[in-house]
Formats: C-alpha cells, structure tokens, sequence
C-alpha cells in the first residue's frame, strides 16, 4: 500500500467490521501502518529490546485483528485507537518481557509492571527521566511524546483522570527541580 | 499539538523536542514484522466473501423477490383475473349490454334469454341489499 491511507481511524474500524475480504484487509493494513510506530515505541519502553518489542508489537495487532468478526464482535471507538491499543501494547511487552526473563533463568520478583527506565547515557535529560517514577514517567511520556489527552491518558491507563493530572504535575516538579533538566525551563 | 489545557504546566518546547527525538527515534519496524502482520490479517479476513461476491448478493435479493413476483402474477392470472363467463363484452362487469353483445354475436336466442334472465336476477339482488 504505497499511498496513505486518509479514511479516519472510525471509518477504516468500520470497514473492518463489515466490509469484504479484500477491503477489511486494506483497512487493517492501513491501521497498521498508522500505528505500528506508536506500538512499537510503547512495547520498547517496557521491554527495553528491540526484538522482544516486536514480539509485542505483533501480539498487539493479532488482539486487535481478532476484535473483528468472525472471532469478535466488531470494535466501536469510543476514544482514541491510541488508548485501546496503549493498554494491550504495555501487556504483551511485559508478557514478552517475562517470558525472555524465564527463558533466560530470571525470576519474575527482577519485572515490575511499569515502564523500564532508559539507561541513564551521559546525557543528562536520560538520567533525569530514569530518575523519574515509573508512573510519572509514564503519564509524562504519553503526554509529551505521544501527544494524548489527560482524559485519553487515564483511558489508556484506566486510572482516574485526577491521578493523571497529580502524576504529570509531579512529573514536571521533578524535572524543574532536578539540576539536570533545570535550565530547560529557565529562570 | 496539544489541546490547551491552561490549569497544568506545560514542558518548555525544547524539552518536549528531546523527549520525543529519544524516544521515537526507536520506533522502525522491519519489513519483516510488516509482512507477518498483514498476512496474518489477510487470512483472518479470508472467510469474509470476497468483493465480487458482496456485489451479486446484493443484486441477488432484490432480483429473487421480482423473479418471484413475475412467476406469481404469472401463475396466479387464469384464476384471479379469470374473465366471467357472462361477460360478453369483456368490460369486467356482468350487464344488459352483455345481453347484447351476445345478441349480436348470432348465439341462439336461448342463450341471450337465459343471460338475461340471468343479469335481471343478479340486478334483482343488488337491489335488496
């Protein structure tokens, strides 16, 4: 599919739903490709390796293709794709994550739930953001490089949006406070 | 970029253009992955009927149901719209111009007496009712 695909995400769910063989196909190709990039930054955030990330990544879309029928009962977007599509990634990645982990003889107590905090580097933006809390973190990384909503952010968590707007609000306290990340906002 | 929310802090614009460079510059996936996905879709879908298919069931309704109508008009004419014996003249109706028109086809005088007698009694009951 050479050309972008400009139906939106609502239309492109509804062919999937009752179109034919041919045109259901093109439209879930063409939600894949509008989201595989989203899909695969969250599912890298919580494995941290590529591989395992597209493990996730495939994981992901066999949910979503699978919400459709004959296996499902069809989707109805009732928010972002990003939000449905944001809870599954997180799952299979820390599924993924933790099956590597037994593979390779790590027991499960090493694997938290939440994001994996980049490897501080030398630059000093990385080792203030893995100073960060993971819920923090994550709020903050949702909002700013994901560019959703508060109310698509506690979707995507499924946590009171108030909890969304204390995490970022803490989030950003840190990073202004934090000499690393301080003179990003001035004086 | 973002909806405006004014009532929480925003990150200074430098910052949100590091954040994001870090963080998306991880997000290629292979062709290979590409592939294994669309596939996968195209065989899930597979059992829907295939396009040409959808369009002859959507003309296969309508054209049964006006198949169906044509065979029962069809069918059912000789008894539903079976024209009377006594009507002659073929107007739809059993009357004196049916006397008539039997009169004037040579029949046998018998003939146009009893379809008059006829007409005459069937007049006869219309008239009490």
């Amino acid at each position: 599919m050479g050309d972008v695909d400009r139906r939106s995400d609502e239309e492109l769910v509804d062919v999937c739903n009752v179109g034919d063989a041919d045109s259901a196909a093109a439209a879930f190709e063409a939600l894949y490709r509008r989201h595989r990039d989203f899909v695969l930054r969250v599912a890298r955030r919580f494995t941290g390796d590529r591989e395992l990330a597209l493990d996730a990544l495939q994981d992901t879309f066999a949910y979503l293709l699978r919400k459709f029928p004959p296996a499902g009962d069809g989707l109805h977007l009732k928010a972002k794709l990003e939000t449905l599509l944001y809870p599954v990634a997180k799952n299979s990645a820390i599924t993924a994550r933790r099956k590597a982990a037994r593979l390779s003889g790590a027991g499960d107590a090493e694997l938290e739930e939440l994001p994996a905090a980049p490897e501080p580097q030398s630059e000093s933006l990385d080792a203030a953001l893995a100073k960060l809390s993971p819920e923090r973190r994550e709020v903050l990384t949702l909002r700013f490089v994901d560019d959703l909503s508060l109310a698509e952010i506690a979707a995507a968590l499924q946590v009171p949006l108030g909890t969304v707007k204390s995490r970022l609000h803490l989030a950003i306290k840190d990073l202004r406070e934090d000499p690393r990340t301080k003179e990003f906002f001035g004086p | 970029m973002h909806e405006p929310e004014p009532q929480f802090e925003e990150l200074p614009d430098l910052l949100v253009a590091r954040l994001q460079r870090a963080d998306r510059s991880q997000g290629i996936v292979d062709p290979r992955t590409d592939r294994v996905v669309i596939d996968d879709a195209r065989r899930y879908f597979a059992s829907r009927p295939r396009r040409a298919r959808l369009a002859v069931m959507r003309w296969a309704l309508p054209l049964a149901a006006a198949a169906a109508l044509l065979i029962a008009v069809l069918v059912l004419r000789p008894f539903g719209l079976q024209r009377a014996a006594d009507d002659v003249d073929g107007s739809g109706r059993v009357d004196i111009l049916d006397a008539f028109a039997l009169a004037r086809s040579q029949a046998d005088q018998e003939s146009v007496d009893a379809l008059a007698a006829r007409i005459v009694s069937l007049g006869a009951q219309r008239s009490d009712l």
